[in-house]
């Protein structure tokens, strides 16, 4: 028969045991392991790498195989056309680092090998910085000239958008990024594009 | 077995309203089994102590040694020496519980010394810990039961969540990074719906609802703007709407003084401690608001049960209660270029803070009662359990039980730290160009207390220029 100091000081004991080895497996330390710079991790349901990329090479794909691009290169003669890439606005739920997201548009665009590419505004006032020192520091023979910039012909803009819809531990995350090409003469708009990410995250209420 | 048996008592008790007549009757149950006992005292006794001196160890709260640390250097104003504290003493500061109050209050502090980056950096973390926090422990939840709240996460008041949204939008604003700010607007915005779906009586801060406008209309969102607008009337935490609701300069360059003044009121213990009365009465006294003492009567049917008729137990028990902290700053009254104005307090912590407290106060005097109770039935037979018939030494087991039950119980007092007492601002539309700016701190009575160093202010077209003026004394 089981006495009742017995079995209090049992529930003690295997309370106590329980929490130090819930907190032990809860503390667990951290580990690290290398994984493919393209593989997709999603963790918080939020816009990662993986998102800034597809987007990019998707778009960008869609964007050099429409017919503006023959058109363009049609009336330059056959020279490719030179782009810069303008302001993409995140005016979504979440701090988007967009120049990860340039830097993705950026390299599909000049992998494809059908663009020429110019600094964008914040870059040429740092180039123009550095002609200016060259100036008055470089020799006559290396020194590089102002007023030798190639113009650029179109300009690249877009946005961020998302939608989020959420209700106790789950969250619908709607994503939308539009970009759109310019031509800088005459200010047509020469093609649109848009991508939708859908996400469907859900928290669970309780863990050990 | 008996884990599973332990996981019943507990789980049940998490989600029950009337837990305790179920560990109760199991241990009424057994009491008529303690005369047959088979354990050596001794081990029973080191077993006890060995539980007592971990629970111990795991619920005690820096929570005043915090205040104690960094409340000086922010009364001087000297928040870097705060921050190097805080990063200095971390561990000591801080329990891994209170990582949330961590990057909060250095979120508060960076932003006060005007380092906006890394106060962004800090918040973004706090809000990501936030999100981390839905979903409950339930090994802290145990853990809790047994010793104080402390041992939960801190999860942070209502109000305490908005100055986290409201800090972070002014980080952006200061920067300049108007995307920065309305994006953060929109997920302020998204932190009000989760907390309207949380609280039952959610207070909502008529201020964030005016900062989230003010960055729409940099914006030119104007009708965000003015959805926002609306709600901020709707919602400001003090008795009237201010002024400057009512005068929205639109697409002006100004200059807009966003003032942080007084100290907020901090969280004491509010004692309580009376006798558990056979049959379920249990009378309370505790010292009120004035200092008095008051008794109350409670009727808590069904926790005495036949195992503990005839016997009448002493309990004690802390719940956190709002103290309020002298102030010696009320206001601002700024200067541009000679011409003097007031600003206005557009949120104000004591009221937000005590309607929240009061919001919480059932759930937490429920939970906080049940444990003591159960702890207290516990105590009562481990007392009996390690009797030795030695009356000193049993004197000696008896007093230590109780001051090891007692010791356990602490109110949660966490709480941020380099709070003010209200957020005041104004707005004042200047035409472009460069202007002179002097602010002056004023205590309640309208009198001078400090000033801050004349300075000029360059403002660009359409530009909107934010000076902080924080006055934590």
């Amino acid at each position: 028969m089981k006495t009742f100091h017995s079995t209090l000081l049992s529930k003690l004991v295997f309370l106590s045991i329980f929490l130090i080895a819930a907190f032990a497996f809860t503390g667990c330390g951290k580990s690290v392991k290398r994984v493919a710079s393209d593989s997709t991790i999603d963790l918080s349901g939020n816009w990662n790498d993986t998102d800034s990329r597809l987007v990019a090479e998707e778009m960008l794909n869609d964007c050099l195989t429409k017919p503006w691009y023959q058109n363009v290169v049609n009336a330059k003669n056959g020279q490719v056309p030179v782009v810069v890439i303008g302001r993409v606005r995140n005016l979504s739920t979440e701090h988007i680092n967009t120049s990860t997201f340039i830097n993705d548009i950026q390299r599909v665009l000049i992998n494809s090998g059908k663009v020429d590419f110019v600094a964008n505004a914040e870059e040429r006032q740092q180039l123009r910085g550095e002609i200016d020192s060259q100036t008055s520091n470089a020799t006559d023979e290396t020194a590089k000239e102002r007023g030798q910039e190639v113009g650029a012909d179109l300009m690249l803009t877009g946005t961020i958008n998302s939608i989020v819809d959420q209700s106790g531990g789950e969250t619908v995350k709607f994503y939308q990024v539009d970009l759109e090409l310019t031509d800088l003469q005459s200010h047509r708009k020469l093609w649109i594009g848009n991508k939708k990410i859908k996400k469907h995250i859900e928290k669970s209420a309780l863990k050990l | 077995m008996r884990i599973e048996s332990y996981f019943r008592i507990n789980s049940r008790y998490l989600w029950s309203y009337s837990p305790f007549s179920i560990l109760n009757s199991q241990l009424s149950n057994e009491a008529s089994n303690v005369q047959s006992s088979t354990l050596n005292s001794q081990l029973r006794t080191k077993h006890l102590f060995l539980l007592l001196a971990v629970l111990l160890a795991s619920c005690a709260s820096p929570a005043k040694l915090r205040m104690e640390r960094i409340s000086k250097p922010i009364g001087e104003g000297n928040y870097e020496a705060a921050i190097e504290n805080i990063e200095k003493n971390k561990k000591k500061l801080y329990n891994s519980e209170d990582a949330l109050l961590l990057e909060f209050d250095m979120g508060v502090l960076l932003h006060y010394n005007q380092d906006y980056k890394e106060s962004i950096k800090h918040f973004a973390r706090a809000e990501e810990i936030l999100d981390d926090l839905y979903t409950r422990s339930v090994s802290n939840e145990a853990a809790a039961l047994l010793t104080n709240d402390n041992v939960r996460p801190y999860r942070s008041y209502p109000f305490e969540i908005q100055w986290l949204h409201k800090i972070q939008i002014l980080n952006f604003l200061a920067l300049g990074e108007i995307d920065g700010a309305v994006v953060q607007s929109r997920r302020a915005l998204l932190a009000i719906q989760a907390l309207r779906e949380q609280e039952k009586k959610f207070n909502e801060s008529g201020a964030l609802q005016y900062l989230i406008a003010l960055s729409f209309e940099w914006q030119n969102s104007e009708d965000d703007a003015r959805i926002a607008y609306d709600n901020a009337k709707k919602h400001f935490e003090t008795s009237y709407t201010p002024k400057l609701v009512a005068q929205i300069p639109q697409n002006e360059q100004e200059i807009i003084v966003v003032g942080y003044a007084g100290l907020s009121p901090v969280l004491g213990e509010n004692k309580f401690w009376g006798t558990y009365a056979p049959d379920g009465v249990l009378y309370l006294n505790y010292r009120d608001a004035n200092g008095k003492n008051q008794t109350t009567v409670l009727v808590a049917l069904g926790l005495g049960g036949p195992g503990f008729s005839g016997q009448t137990m002493t309990i004690q028990f802390a719940i956190p209660k709002m103290v309020e902290r002298p102030s010696q700053a009320s206001a601002f009254l700024v200067s541009v270029n000679g011409d003097a104005k007031l600003t206005e307090p557009v949120s104000n912590i004591k009221s937000s803070m005590q309607k929240d407290l009061e919001n919480g106060e059932s759930t937490m005097l429920l939970r906080t009662a049940g444990r003591v109770i159960m702890r207290t039935i516990a105590a009562s037979k481990a007392k009996n359990l390690m009797q030795t018939g030695n009356p000193y030494v049993d004197l000696v087991l008896n007093l230590g039980t109780d001051f090891g039950t007692g010791a356990m119980e602490q109110a949660d007092l966490r709480l941020g730290s380099a709070m003010p007492l209200t957020l005041q601002l104004i707005r004042i539309p200047v035409e472009p160009g460069r202007h002179s700016l002097k602010i002056d701190v004023l205590d309640q009575w309208g009198r001078k207390t400090g000033s801050f160093a004349e300075k000029a202010v360059n403002v660009k077209k359409g530009e909107k220029v934010f000076i902080f003026a924080p006055a934590l004394r």
